[in-house]
């Protein structure tokens, strides 16, 4: 009994050495988790009809991400695609200093606290924004990632939408977790 | 001689099945992991899984404590049609069933229905019942669609938590119902589940408030026995929720519950009839949630909860009324106090048999509690500490001061190694206060003292690829004054340590596969005092759980989920739980397989067939234990 009760705690000794000398985390692309929000965001430039507006050069779509940037090249992967005869530009902003006119917006889970000024930047600019703020309630952007089980899904506001002048496609309202009307 | 070559083939079959998991696995290249940017569609986004990444998750990482969380999706893959098999799927939870609705539900140890040193909450109000200290997990259910997730703390809760939480505390959590708009409806049947439904309707009442009200019921067939088990188990639940985003800081949530659950029992009494064994219940719940500032939230919750349980030896009749509030206050970034202040009010009324009877037959009790908690960032995202402390009086030993301190090291953001001390006690329950075997000269003692435990543990979480997540514990825990049965009556006559380790790794081998594996090493080394009458015998009486022999001293688990295409999944699981020499209960190894087709949207068919490879086994054994059969079940689960 006393040999066996040995032989456990060296296999379990050897089994926590074995442990500790693995490799920290590699950096192994992005993460399974910014791909499918990079995708969705692909979606959403398909579904959603952005309004016409002045102020940019015809025949680009520019997509910003504003703050901590975690989609690494997951995101590039959507650039130089044509969306509704536009090709999608990828701009990132490090901060609210650093930001310039987009058509869609996506605010990083880092912006949390700056929502107030980043609305205040946006002004009436007709801008789809998109962010992913856990447990927020009512979305403050058009749409909101959030984490339903182990899954990404995402909620929608059509009052801030309608006000942006931006026409969600049913197909998007129907996969919806929650859509506020 | 024949019972341990039989375990050795078994442990034999357990490596075997890890190493053929692990060959197919070894195959996969962390390419596969890759997504189609611009070629996958919302309705294939929309059921890819990720490996552990709700926030909820994510903060754990850094906590100072042996938490695991159980997911929503977690235990609809499982198959798992109650909570306590739900629980299975925790690394270091040990559950048992004894009879079709009967359950032994523990950690670290001391696992039987009446086990003690839990704190079991649904959505914060406590379940456990104070006649026995013990929770009556038949009477415990939702509807399990509707849980958002299962915490589990493993070792004493630390300062926040409230009385019983000594060897770990399960928080049952559902869904905010602005996450269950629409209709659920569910139903199935199969061998063991004879037939099981569930309906449930949610709205968005406007922005701002959602409700949601649900009814389900299930009978489930009796499990094996030569002669019969008659162990049926039939339950019937409703309940409404409500939640108000009030404000944008103050978010208000009301809960109501009413149930009924029979159990057949094989319990003969004295006309040797078999009775049934009955709960009725219904619980009122609220709390108000108020964040002033990010750094500055309170919770405030009430509860009442009505329970009755009638048996053919005893009755009983309690009523539970209690209040919390909790602040979570930041001094400046990395500084952050938490103050509790808690009040429980709790009356019953015995009714009492020839066999079994308690004195005074009615009693009421209060709980008052204080917890206040110190979290400091001794070096910025490098050293954290916790100290804080516990303070309690109850009616049966007066104050208790149950103090920890936990330091949590991350030297980089995926490696967090952390360590524990903590002190947490187990106060006497009403039955060994006051409990009469009429006739006899057996029964309850006022001398009876709190449980006592100092736990030790140490910790370590390493996230070392992007698909992988590994978590080990160790523990030991000193015990001291444990409860010992003593010729007629209860005392405090046991003392030694529970030491083990849990280990748990979850890995993401490709995009549509992952992998879980766990396993639990407990083992006893406690000791009555000399002077204690009846010697092991007497600990024996006051519960085989409390020996060496009375515990499983190893448990694996490990679990395959497959996406085989976007509408149709396979989930595989293999456990193995050592034997119970003092119980006579025989090392298993079963497994579960679940095969669920999405037909459409909003419609999914599952087909679950649960404990194969014996056609029957014990998991626990006493004078009315029967035998866990295996089954299938097929379920169809609508959502629109």
């Amino acid at each position: 009994m006393k040999r066996i009760t040995n032989r456990n705690a060296v296999v379990w000794l050897s089994l926590i050495l074995a442990i500790c000398a693995l490799p920290s985390r590699a950096d192994g692309g992005p993460s399974l988790e910014y791909q499918i929000k990079a995708s969705y965001l692909y979606n959403f430039l398909l579904f959603v009809n952005l309004p016409e507006a002045a102020d940019f050069n015809d025949g680009v779509l520019t997509l910003g991400v504003l703050g901590t940037d975690q989609f690494g090249t997951a995101i590039d992967k959507i650039a130089g695609k044509t969306v509704h005869g536009k090709i999608v530009d990828v701009r990132r902003f490090q901060s609210i200093a650093e930001m310039e006119p987009c058509q869609v917006l996506f605010i990083a889970a880092s912006e949390r606290d700056n929502v107030n000024e980043i609305r205040q930047w946006l002004g009436d600019r007709r801008v789809l924004t998109i962010s992913e703020f856990e447990d927020s309630g009512m979305p403050e952007t058009v749409i909101n990632f959030i984490h339903a089980d182990n899954k990404i899904s995402f909620e929608i506001n059509r009052t801030l939408a309608r006000k942006s002048g931006l026409r969600i496609s049913s197909e998007l309202l129907r996969v919806a977790a929650v859509v506020y009307e | 001689m024949k019972i341990s070559n039989k375990n050795h083939r078994r442990r034999c079959a357990v490596l075997q099945m890890i190493l053929v998991f692990a060959g197919m696995s070894a195959n996969l290249s962390a390419a596969e992991l890759d997504i189609d940017i611009t070629g996958t569609s919302l309705d294939e986004l929309m059921g890819m899984t990720v490996t552990s990444v709700s926030k909820k998750e994510q903060s754990v990482q850094r906590t100072a404590a042996a938490i695991f969380v159980l997911t929503n999706e977690d235990i609809r893959r499982s198959g798992a049609t109650s909570i306590p098999e739900a629980l299975r799927l925790v690394p270091g939870v040990q559950v048992s069933k004894l009879q079709s609705g009967q359950w032994a539900v523990s950690i670290r140890g001391f696992q039987s229905r009446a086990a003690n040193k839990l704190l079991v909450m649904m959505d914060g109000r406590p379940v456990y019942d104070p006649l026995f200290a013990g929770v009556f997990w038949e009477a415990q259910d939702v509807v399990l669609e509707d849980i958002d997730r299962i915490e589990v703390v493993r070792g004493p809760g630390g300062a926040i938590w409230g009385a019983n939480a000594v060897n770990g505390i399960i928080n049952i959590i559902t869904k905010d119902t602005r996450k269950t708009t629409g209709v659920l409806a569910v139903v199935g049947t199969g061998t063991e589940e004879a037939g099981f439904a569930a309906y449930r309707q949610g709205m968005l009442l406007d922005d701002n408030k959602s409700v949601s009200v649900y009814g389900k019921f299930f009978d489930r067939d009796e499990g094996y026995r030569t002669g019969g088990a008659h162990d049926d188990w039939r339950s019937r639940r409703a309940g409404i929720r409500f939640d108000n985003q009030v404000s944008s800081q103050d978010h208000l949530t009301l809960w109501g519950n009413v149930y009924h659950v029979v159990l057949g029992d094989n319990l003969q009494d004295s006309s040797l009839s078999f009775t049934d064994l009955e709960h009725t219940g219904m619980n009122v719940q609220w709390r108000w949630d108020r964040v002033v500032h990010e750094s500055n939230r309170m919770v405030l919750q009430g509860y009442y909860d009505h329970t009755e349980f009638d048996a053919a030896v005893l009755g009983e009749l309690r009523d539970t009324a209690g209040i919390d509030i909790q602040q979570n206050y930041q001094l400046r970034p990395g500084h952050e106090v938490i103050w509790g202040v808690g009040y429980r009010f709790t009356t019953d009324d015995i009714r009492n048999s020839a066999g079994l009877a308690f004195d005074p037959e009615k009693r009421s009790d209060d709980l008052y509690s204080l917890f206040v908690q110190d979290d400091l960032e001794l070096i910025d995202d490098l050293l954290k500490l916790t100290l804080g402390s516990k303070f309690e009086h109850n009616d049966y030993t007066g104050i208790e001061v149950q103090p920890n301190i936990r330091l949590a090291w991350t030297p980089r953001p995926s490696v967090t190694w952390w360590t524990s001390v903590s002190r947490a006690v187990r106060t006497p329950s009403r039955l060994e206060h006051d409990f009469v075997v009429p006739g006899t000269l057996v029964r309850g003692t006022d001398d009876m003292d709190s449980e006592e435990l100092v736990a030790y543990e140490i910790g370590y979480r390493v996230r070392p690829l992007e698909s992988v997540i590994l978590d080990i514990t160790t523990f030991v825990n000193i015990y001291d004054k444990l409860a010992t049965f003593e010729s007629t009556e209860f005392h405090n006559k046991l003392s030694g340590k529970v030491y083990g380790a849990e280990a748990m790794a979850k890995w993401q081998a490709r995009r549509d596969w992952r992998f879980a594996l766990s396993y639990t090493v407990t083992q006893f080394d406690l000791e009555a005092e000399s002077g204690s009458g009846a010697g092991q015998d007497a600990i024996r009486r006051a519960g085989a759980v409390n020996t060496e022999d009375g515990t499983p001293h190893h448990q694996v688990s490990l679990r395959s989920s497959v996406d085989l295409s976007a509408r149709l999944e396979l989930d595989c699981g293999l456990r193995y739980t050592d034997n119970i020499p003092a119980l006579n209960v025989p090392a298993y190894l079963v497994a579960d397989i679940r095969l669920g087709w999405r037909v459409r949207d909003g419609l999914e068919i599952s087909l679950v067939a649960q404990n194969l490879l014996d056609n029957h086994h014990p998991e626990q054994t006493s004078t009315t234990a029967t035998e866990v059969q295996d089954s299938i079940y097929g379920k169809v689960t609508w959502r629109f």
